[in-house]
């Protein structure tokens, strides 16, 4: 194919005939009411009714800059990937809203904020306490499952009051889970939260609109005899490293017995490397393994080998969140060994 | 902006919109819509004109961040695929009244994941530089720069599977 074909193909993309002229027309008649008072009541109606109402219209924020971005500016590149005005309840006193979301499905980030309206919301708002930041046992958000016995993944729920943001009549948090793997039912989380009177809970869509590369991983060598790595999945923020079980745990029923020495772990996790197009290998820091229950949702493993976010490291020092560009990376080293990705 | 000159940008560039849209929305239906928006938008927003040039730029970023957004709700993730598409597209407009070798073209480069076919849209037909189009799409020149090669990779090889 030569440029000229190109071209030519692209020529045929037009509309039919008087299309032109409709949406010209359509688009004054939209200037021209958008001066009227209706349309002003009318959207004035739609913004009360956005706090009493509970909905889940993800509406991006492309223009208005993100509050979540503004403490966690390390996501910045996402920016188009926050959802908004995700999620609203009122008690009458007390409207809480999601405002933002920012997720690649292990990674969930979302912008909470309290709106006291009435007398009993402030005082409420005032009064409102919670252990120490970080788990919070009342206002967190946590992974959806329906079934636990098919479910074995970790997670943790941090939940982190943003004070400078506070006034008379908001409090604003940042609330988010970071699970070791994606295979919880169907992308969803539960949202608990409390109000002036009782503890609500709502099921939040957190599948993830970030892109997600994923490889099957193949090696000329065994690098164990108890795992074998099958299968990994990056986004920008994370990544998951599947793998088979052969003999790093045992499962009897409910109860699982893992064998895999501490040594083993350490010097796996101390030889795990991304390999960049560049030729370069950037060492990655895993947070979590665990076993799995084999499905679809995680490419039937059994076991998730190294799993967690892309952190800044230096020696043994690790630290902010950083983020990757999952195109450049051309393949993992486990152990010395090279897994190059393929589709 | 007044309305002359509204005018005379909406009749300059309606066709970029609407391809960029459709490059993106795979539909004519869908393309007509995120068309219509884009030049709301121009109209809407406190929108300075100062070139031609400059306009059109504004409207390829705006169409194309409409439609990214459009894309990411989940009724639209889950609706059509681009063969339906096809089967839905208006028979004046259908790549089918083709002849022959544009139709398959049209197929190919209709085949292409939009991260590939947007730059190449962009380079290829508008002539804009990669740097420009790295700008336009928020992303680094080298990521544009590669997405291109492989694009032209992409379509070397489906032509090459075709024979």
């Amino acid at each position: 194919m030569n440029k000229k074909d190109f071209t030519n193909a692209i020529d045929t993309l037009l509309p039919i005939d008087g299309v032109k002229e409709d949406i010209w027309d359509t688009i004054q008649t939209f200037k021209k009411k958008s001066h009227t008072t209706k349309t002003w009541l009318s959207l004035a109606a739609s913004l009360i009714l956005v706090c009493l109402i509970i909905y889940s219209v993800p509406v991006i924020a492309a223009e208005i800059r993100s509050r979540l971005l503004e403490k966690m500016p390390v996501y910045e590149p996402l920016a188009e990937q926050i959802e908004s005005n995700i999620f609203s309840k009122t008690d009458d006193h007390l409207c809480i809203t999601v405002d933002e979301l920012l997720s690649d499905g292990m990674r969930v980030y979302m912008l909470v904020h309290y709106t006291a309206l009435d007398d009993t919301g402030r005082q409420w708002l005032s009064k409102y306490t919670y252990p120490h930041q970080g788990n919070n046992p009342d206002l967190n958000m946590q992974p959806y499952i329906e079934d636990y016995s098919t479910y074995s993944a970790n997670y943790s729920h941090p939940t982190y009051e943003q004070p400078e943001l506070a006034t008379e009549n908001e409090r604003y948090f940042i609330v988010g889970f970071e699970s070791s793997s994606r295979d919880y039912d169907s992308g969803q989380g539960i949202f608990y939260f409390p109000m002036t009177n009782k503890k609500e809970s709502a099921i939040i869509d957190v599948s993830s609109n970030i892109e997600i590369l994923s490889y099957d991983l193949k090696a000329e060598e065994k690098i164990s005899e108890l795992y074998d790595p099958v299968y990994i999945e990056l986004s920008p923020m994370s990544f998951v490293v599947y793998a088979k079980n052969n003999g790093i745990y045992e499962r009897e029923g409910n109860r699982v017995t893992w064998l895999m020495p501490h040594e083993e772990l350490d010097l796996l996790e101390k030889t795990t490397y991304l390999l960049m197009e560049d030729g370069t290998k950037q060492p990655i820091y895993s947070d979590s393994s665990g076993t799995t229950h084999p499905k679809e949702t995680n490419h039937y493993s059994d076991l998730v080998l190294l799993s967690g976010s892309f952190k800044e490291q230096n020696g043994d020092y690790v630290g902010m969140p950083i983020l990757i560009e999952p195109e450049k990376v051309i393949g993992i080293e486990i152990k010395g060994q090279s897994y190059l990705f393929t589709e | 902006m007044d309305k002359k000159t509204a005018a005379r940008i909406y009749d300059l560039y309606f066709n970029t919109v609407y391809k960029v849209c459709f490059l993106y929305m795979r539909t004519h239906a869908d393309a007509q819509d995120m068309t219509q928006e884009t030049f709301c938008q121009m109209l809407r927003r406190p929108f300075r004109y100062e070139t031609d040039e400059k306009a059109k730029a504004w409207l390829i970023v705006t169409a194309s961040n409409l439609c990214k957004n459009q894309l990411k709700k989940w009724w639209v993730k889950n609706r059509l695929s681009y063969e339906d598409s096809l089967l839905q597209t208006d028979s004046k407009t259908s790549p089918q009244n083709e002849p022959a070798a544009k139709n398959e073209f049209y197929h190919l480069i209709m085949s292409l994941e939009r991260k590939y076919l947007i730059p190449t849209y962009l380079y290829y037909y508008e002539g804009y530089k990669t740097a420009e189009i790295a700008d336009m799409l928020h992303e680094k020149t080298s990521t544009i720069q590669t997405r291109l090669a492989k694009a032209r990779e992409l379509l070397r090889m489906e032509l090459e599977q075709g024979d």
